[in-house]
């Protein structure tokens, strides 16, 4: 693989040129320091440029020109990394040559076309258009309580810290009901004029004839932005744990702990927080799954997962109700035997396997690539071979000592009372 | 071996079937990091009744799926699990209504897993202290679905259409059905079941065509397992028309979601041919560059809109989906379309292009390419090289005559609202 990153003025552009695939993938990748009322903003702008253009003013024309282009597909995602609000836009499409010459330029013309030349009309958004997006979106806020897995650790999340995690991610209700497609063209104005664009090219390109192409297609009227750190900074540990339990016509309940981690160095940041949090719940092999699961029948999933940017450790369980009590208690049992050493060197050897077979999973995926490179930039992450080497100097001191700055925060419970 | 090749896109494949009845399937490839193996079984959970020895056996619901947790249990402590952390390797195993898959993927040890594999898979160990112990997890699984919108819906939809065939089940069976498995039905099904003439092995990826055969041929168990126990799987007679035509009921949800269906038969013979054609019809009317779906859409109707289709030994069934708080004026708007739709040649021939463009994209994925070789030999019998030959042969003529052997008024509609408000 080679790589190549050119500053293009308002953007910076990376060329990843590999025979790997037979796709090409571009992503435009755009970040803005989060405010609440951005998440809904975000969440609907990215519906709303994938739905209509200028010239393909309905999602069905739009759809029709997609599959006219051998199913090149652009779609659009929105989501938080720690203090930044991102939208990805993605365009991905086969080689010309299984395809026939000329398709490439083509349907990246036809992603330009998304991003810059939109259904707009008098500095608005196309209303009908906009009435569909608004509606869709007011539907996603409104039942977002229908996963209720995903719905308690909203909850949980809600009853920590006045943070961004704070934000729920599916949006807000007020916001949306007092959007306009006025107020979201303006959004789209600001959003493109003022945040960090980073455009990814991988595939088997010819990589000048891509920067003409990216030059050509791609302008940005906007100022590179200045990086900020996406970390949120670790909370005070509070002295006790809050509980909280809420019921819900449910038969399985749902439990959610939050636990806050203090004071990580970058190398535990990367490194050793990840072999901690895969030995005590992150899989298979792990604590919670062998002690908890396994051992004693309480749950068919009990897992942890770490938020990096967020110094946070969310653990996730589904169970029985009158089995709150002690699954609790054998969770808080786990982190603590952590602490006290209490795991062997064939647990961070599998751990260390384990990640070393991901960083593997990686090279096989033209997506996964492209993040490696997003982490590099966000969290200064270190590149595959370096991180393959580095994983193996973490040692049990350092995760024991890791283990000590995390804390339980919050148990929060949304209890099943359905017979 | 034989070696054959993906029509058109440029991937060999190699092929044998064992004397046991073991068919084995090689996708190599030159450019990938990994390797992914399917040790598979045509057990899923439609089979309930069977007839092996002369004797009549009946399974409970949920049994297949207990069968595959339950091979996870090893007697000498080192699990299928423990084993590929080992090398880093993922792990995993899924049951469905056709079919019982392992899978191992990774980039290591890839004779050395795939040895353990067969092994594991041929070494049942079924206890009354294990199958207690799993129970009360198999308990929980099934509880989550339970409150599963999209799991009720899809239980309730399956109910609707199919009277007596098992699919009416769901794959986990209910707490009930769980509860009273004894490790004498595991042991049952497993020897009427696992056998090599009713399994097969699929790897893709990174690997030696030639070690993987010889790992696999010289196989302890295979070698041992060569008498070909024969067997019946039973099945009451399903009728053609639908259960019931309308069902409406209470669930924990915010939005009202409905499913709208329609059961045919289809002529086994032309399966594949059948499930085309369908598929391409319901992308045509019902699919995002459908003139239905926009006008849906703009009209405000529908907030989440999609399609699927089932299949048994002798039904099919089309499913359309949505999330609309306008039921039955939607349900009105869907009959409607069936009664009234038209396909054009042009549309017919741009979806072509576009399955073709798609043929391509899923032959670079390892994954999806072990997918639908599951897919093809539980659906079809053997895996399907020429899609790409058989895509373009499709014509409006053959579309008009399997849909003109359809009666679109042989529908059910399930209706799964908020419940109400005291």
């Amino acid at each position: 693989m080679e790589y190549q990153k050119h500053d293009m003025g308002s953007f910076n552009l990376h060329l990843i040129k590999t025979d790997k695939f037979r796709t090409v993938t571009i992503r435009v990748s755009m970040r803005k320091e989060i405010t609440e009322e951005e998440v809904t903003y975000r969440n609907v702008l990215a519906d709303m440029l994938v739905y209509s253009t200028a010239k393909y003013k309905t999602k069905r024309e739009l759809i029709l020109k997609e599959q006219d282009l051998y199913s090149a597909h652009v779609s659009a995602s929105s989501s938080r990394s720690g203090m930044y609000n991102n939208i990805n836009f993605t365009l991905k499409m086969l080689l010309d040559k299984y395809t026939e010459k000329g398709i490439e330029e083509e349907a990246i013309k036809f992603f330009s076309e998304i991003l810059f030349d939109a259904n707009v009309e008098n500095k608005k958004f196309d209303e009908k258009a906009f009435d569909v997006i608004k509606k869709e979106n007011k539907s996603i806020v409104e039942s977002y309580k229908e996963n209720t897995s995903k719905y308690s650790i909203i909850r949980l999340l809600q009853n920590m810290e006045d943070k961004p995690y704070k934000y729920i991610e599916y949006g807000n209700m007020e916001v949306i009901d007092k959007m306009t497609s006025e107020s979201l063209y303006n959004f789209y104005k600001e959003f493109f004029s003022k945040s960090l664009i980073d455009i990814y090219v991988l595939g088997d390109i010819d990589t000048s004839k891509y920067i003409e192409l990216i030059k050509k297609y791609f302008v940005f009227d906007t100022f590179k932005r200045k990086k900020i750190s996406p970390i949120i900074k670790a909370d005070k540990i509070n002295k006790r744990i809050k509980t909280i339990i809420e019921e819900d016509n449910i038969i399985q309940s749902k439990l959610a702990i939050g636990c806050k981690i203090d004071n990580l160095n970058e190398f535990d940041r990367n490194y050793t927080l990840t072999l901690y949090n895969l030995i005590l719940g992150g899989g298979s092999e792990s604590k919670f799954f062998k002690n908890i699961r396994e051992k004693h029948s309480l749950c068919y999933y009990v897992s942890s997962s770490v938020r990096k940017l967020d110094n946070l450790l969310i653990i996730k369980a589904g169970i029985s109700k009158e089995n709150f009590k002690e699954t609790l208690k054998r969770i808080k049992k786990e982190m603590k035997d952590m602490t006290l050493g209490k795991f062997d060197d064939i647990d961070i050897e599998n751990a260390v396997n384990n990640y070393i077979s991901a960083l593997s999973d990686i090279l096989d995926s033209s997506d996964a690539i492209i993040e490696t490179y997003v982490a590099k930039d966000l969290l200064n992450l270190d590149d595959i071979e370096t991180r393959s080497q580095k994983i193996r100097e973490v040692t049990k001191e350092d995760i024991i000592r890791v283990s000590k700055l995390v804390s339980m925060s919050v148990v929060y419970l949304l209890e099943g009372v359905k017979e | 071996m034989r070696q054959l090749e993906f029509k058109n896109l440029d991937q060999k494949y190699y092929y044998e079937k064992l004397e046991n009845g073991l068919e084995i399937f090689l996708v190599p490839y030159k450019n990938k990091n990994n390797y992914a193996i399917n040790y598979v079984t045509k057990y899923g959970s439609n089979v309930l009744d069977y007839k092996v020895d002369g004797e009549e056996k009946k399974a409970p619901p949920g049994i297949a799926h207990f069968l595959e947790h339950k091979m996870f249990e090893s007697s000498d402590g080192i699990d299928p699990f423990t084993f590929a952390s080992k090398s880093g390797t993922y792990c995993n195993a899924m049951t469905s209504y056709t079919a019982t898959r392992y899978l191992f993927e990774g980039n290591k040890n890839f004779l050395e897993n795939l040895e353990y594999m067969i092994n594991f898979v041929n070494e049942p160990y079924f206890t009354d202290e294990n199958v207690l112990k799993e129970k009360g997890i198999i308990i929980e699984e099934v509880k989550q679905y339970n409150d599963d919108i999209e799991c009720i819906l899809d239980l309730e939809t399956r109910k609707s259409i199919y009277k007596n065939h098992p699919i009416i089940n769901d794959i986990g069976g209910t707490v009930e059905t769980v509860s009273n498995i004894t490790k004498e039905e595991l042991y049952d099904c497993y020897n009427t079941f696992y056998q090599p003439s009713n399994m097969f092995i699929v790897v893709t990826g990174n690997f030696d065509v030639d070690e993987c055969c010889n790992i696999i041929k010289n196989n302890k168990y295979l070698k041992e397992k060569n008498k070909i126990k024969k067997f019946e799987v039973c099945y009451l007679e399903e009728p053609d028309t639908v259960t019931d035509s309308y069902v409406k009921t209470e669930v924990n949800l915010v939005k009202p979601k409905l499913s709208y269906n329609i059961k045919f038969l289809f002529d086994k013979d032309r399966k594949f041919e059948y499930s085309m054609y369908i598929n391409m019809f319901l992308s045509l009317v019902f699919g995002n560059s459908s003139k239905f779906w926009e006008r849906m859409r703009n009209e405000g109707k529908v907030t989440s809109f999609g399609y699927a289709t089932m299949n048994t030994d002798k039904h099919m069934s089309i499913t359309i989906l949505a999330e609309t708080e306008k039921q039955e004026e939607l349900i009105k708007d869907i009959s409607n379309e069936f009664k009234n739709f038209t396909i054009k040649e042009e549309d017919m021939e741009r979806l072509k292009k576009v399955w073709i463009a798609s043929e391509v994209v899923m032959i670079d994925n390892i994954s999806v390419t072990l997918d639908n070789i599951v897919y093809d030999v539980i659906e079809y019998g053997d895996i399907i090289d020429n899609k790409t030959e058989l895509i373009r042969k499709i014509n409006k003529k053959d579309m008009d005559e399997i849909l003109n052997s359809i009666d679109f008024d042989n529908k059910s509609v399930v209706v799964l609202e908020p419940n109400k408000v005291n």
